[in-house]
């Protein structure tokens, strides 16, 4: 039994563009998107090297992780948040991380990819993205006024804390890790 | 913590574009940014326009600074006598960049300036010659290469590469800011990611994340020492221009001047000898 180590990409898009809250983010466009960029400025072995170990998980409903879609690589993507989980293998960790700012387009708009943690698990992964999003939430609520706006922020705050999450941390890690 | 600087903005003529830019810099988490103004052959000189108000939260206003900078585009034809001028002091940095061999040596050794950049997105045209670079270093100048164009064209990026490294291994990385030398928000990346792309060009960690926070902190030093003290030694400024806190310094050092003040003093120094000789007495 062999152990083979991944690293784990919280990725945070950013769309320049004045209307941002129409644009969406689909994990099956943000990994073409990737391709691209790695087809653009990789060589042949670098892409075959970056290319394997690497799976593909999406989010389409509320919450984080919802349905697993294994197509050889692994990428979880919160379209509300606009953030976006890869996995690569360990030895391609760097690969990647000089790879995500060469991203330009995704689904023909400009985009800006923010890397934002990177973990050796999906739990600690998770646990990185539950803390940005509250820290960007407190954020929100400190600069709102409207009381309705507040409130619904406060109830977001008080359901997005780790023993919500602990369960499907469990879960998540039974998946993947070991081979 | 340490901030993140970014002192390569461009200037847009586009008010609500420029706007954008800087609210997206800002967003990305940079904390000091400097809008740059390009003055090439035969451009007329202005004085630095304010800083471009942007509506932010308070919160992101208090550790949002803006900074101007002016770009001079150096030939062997111009005549650099004005750059001592009360119009580019204005400005909070002052760069050249020099198009030819002899403009370049000019700027290491004789010319006052603060930061010598270079067009990476094309070939050059001379050799960066490692004297010359080392001058510009005993000197205290500051070097800058610009990631912007690696990621808006693929056929800049070979260039900005072989530039880069090229540079990276002459200086060793020392003395060098990255900055972004951007038009359009698309061109700004994180900064976090722009360390990363640094070790792409031949940087080590530490210094790649350093020509980000410590070394523009230093330029920035510099370039008020140039602008604003006579022979980096002395500044004038006006006595309410002091904090409260630090206005005793003040009133600590005024001689003392009245007869009264001096009494007042001698008997106080009187009192506990006459005090210490009544213990003796009762002992």
């Amino acid at each position: 039994m062999v152990r083979l180590k991944n690293r784990y990409f919280l990725c945070k898009v950013i769309f320049p563009s004045p209307d941002e809250s129409n644009e969406m983010l689909t994990s099956q466009e943000f990994r073409r998107a990737i391709e691209k960029a790695a087809r653009k400025s990789l060589g042949s072995s670098d892409l075959a090297l970056w290319a394997t170990g690497y799976e593909m998980h999406i989010n389409s409903g509320s919450s984080i992780f919802d349905s697993y879609l294994l197509v050889g690589k692994v990428i979880k993507v919160n379209s509300h948040s606009k953030t976006a989980i890869v996995r690569v293998q360990h030895r391609a960790t760097r690969m990647l991380s000089q790879l995500l700012p060469f991203i330009k387009q995704h689904q023909k708009t400009d985009v800006i990819i923010q890397t934002l943690h990177v973990t050796g698990t999906v739990a600690t992964c998770q646990k990185a993205l539950i803390k940005y999003e509250r820290r960007t939430l407190l954020e929100l609520l400190r600069n709102t006024t409207n009381k309705d706006h507040r409130k619904k922020i406060q109830e977001a705050l008080l359901s997005c804390t780790l023993d919500l999450q602990g369960q499907k941390i469990a879960s998540d890690n039974d998946n993947d890790g070991f081979t | 913590m340490v901030k993140f600087h970014d002192l390569n903005i461009a200037r847009v003529k586009d008010a609500v574009a420029q706007k954008h830019t800087l609210r997206i810099a800002c967003r990305l988490g940079y904390e000091v940014v400097a809008v740059t103004t390009v003055l090439k052959n035969g451009d007329e000189l202005t004085a630095a326009p304010p800083p471009i108000e942007l509506q932010l939260t308070k919160e992101e206003q208090q550790n949002f600074q803006q900074l101007s900078r002016i770009t001079v585009v150096l030939s062997d034809k111009t005549n650099n006598s004005y750059l001592g001028n009360d119009k580019i002091k204005s400005y909070d940095i002052l760069a050249v960049q020099p198009t030819t061999e002899k403009s370049f040596q000019v700027a290491c050794s004789e010319l006052n300036v603060d930061l010598i950049t270079f067009d990476f997105s094309t070939w050059l045209g001379f050799h960066l010659k490692h004297q010359y670079v080392q001058t510009a270093l005993r000197l205290g100048k500051y070097f800058e290469f610009t990631y912007g164009p690696a990621i808006r064209d693929t056929t800049c990026r070979r260039y900005v590469f072989q530039n880069t490294t090229d540079f990276v291994q002459r200086k060793e990385g020392q003395n060098t800011i990255i900055s972004s030398g951007a038009e359009w928000p698309t061109d700004l990346r994180a900064p976090y990611d722009v360390a990363n792309l640094a070790i792409l060009f031949g940087m080590k960690e530490g210094q790649a994340k350093s020509s980000l926070t410590s070394t523009p902190r230093a330029l920035l030093l510099k370039a008020a020492t140039r602008r604003l003290t006579v022979k980096s030694s002395i500044t004038i400024g006006h006595v309410t221009s002091i904090p409260e806190k630090d206005k005793w310094k003040i009133e600590g050092s005024k001689p003392p001047s009245t007869d009264a003040g001096k009494r007042q003093n001698t008997d106080d120094h009187d009192e506990p000898k006459k005090k210490k000789s009544k213990k003796l007495k009762s002992n």
